[in-house]
């Protein structure tokens, strides 16, 4: 199964922040492995229903610790809270990674 | 020691990738002085690539190659800047950035090596990558 890593890093308000969504859906869709992992800004969607939605899917969701650290936000089941090393894992691992800023 | 050279033609057979693993390209052109972007993203280019499953590259436009600066205390997350730049430069890989950029004379001693990149040399660079992460 191909396997794409996504990376979002702008808050849930841009519209960046939604073609990844998009593109994770559509990539769900045709069957394909899907890894998301939210950095920066984007820390602040993790528990976007449109994000979340994709879950039961089979999206892997994965958030940067650090940046919810600093702002404040619960780290809880609404992702995989995760350090750098995670996206070290899924560029080298994925076979196609994109970003979204 | 700083040092910035002009862009050479290099010839089309002269790879920037020099592995086999993924080149992941840092573009930054947000203003430092306005947002915390640019130190954020020198913060994951260092996080990244300390694993040493890709290579990382950081080319810096407009604004935020002040970044590179001597005097950094304006720039907002100032910390990151000074956290963050020594472990690029211990990569052995100078810094790219805008050739003719004119915040570059504000830099006083800059504190990593870079190099001066026009934007067909940054096309070329670019379209070796295998991700690119615009901040």
């Amino acid at each position: 199964m191909a396997k794409l890593g996504i990376l979002i890093s702008c808050g849930p308000d841009r519209p960046a922040f939604r073609h990844g969504v998009q593109l994770a859906r559509a990539a769900l869709g045709r069957g394909v492995d899907v890894y998301l992992y939210c950095l920066d800004d984007a820390v602040a969607g993790v528990r976007d229903p449109d994000l979340q939605g994709l879950k039961p899917r089979g999206l892997k969701l994965y958030a940067c610790a650090f940046g919810a650290q600093q702002r404040g936000l619960p780290v809880d089941d609404s992702a995989a809270y995760a350090g750098l090393t995670v996206v070290s894992d899924l560029v080298a691992a994925t076979d196609r990674f994109v970003s979204f800023n | 020691m700083s040092q910035m050279t002009p862009t050479t033609p290099r010839p089309a057979d002269v790879k920037i990738r020099t592995t086999a693993r993924p080149l992941v390209l840092f573009l930054v052109t947000s203003d430092p002085r306005e947002t915390h972007r640019p130190a954020e993203a020198i913060r994951v280019a260092a996080g990244l690539g300390t694993w040493k499953k890709a290579d990382v590259r950081v080319y810096l436009r407009g604004p935020a190659i002040r970044a590179l600066g001597e005097w950094v205390d304006d720039l907002m997350e100032e910390d990151n800047f000074t956290r963050y730049l020594p472990i690029l430069r211990e990569w052995g890989h100078p810094i790219w950035v805008q050739a003719g950029a004119v915040d570059a004379a504000d830099l006083g001693e800059a504190t990593t090596p870079y190099e001066a990149i026009d934007d067909v040399e940054l096309s070329r660079r670019c379209a070796e990558a295998s991700s690119i992460l615009r901040f």
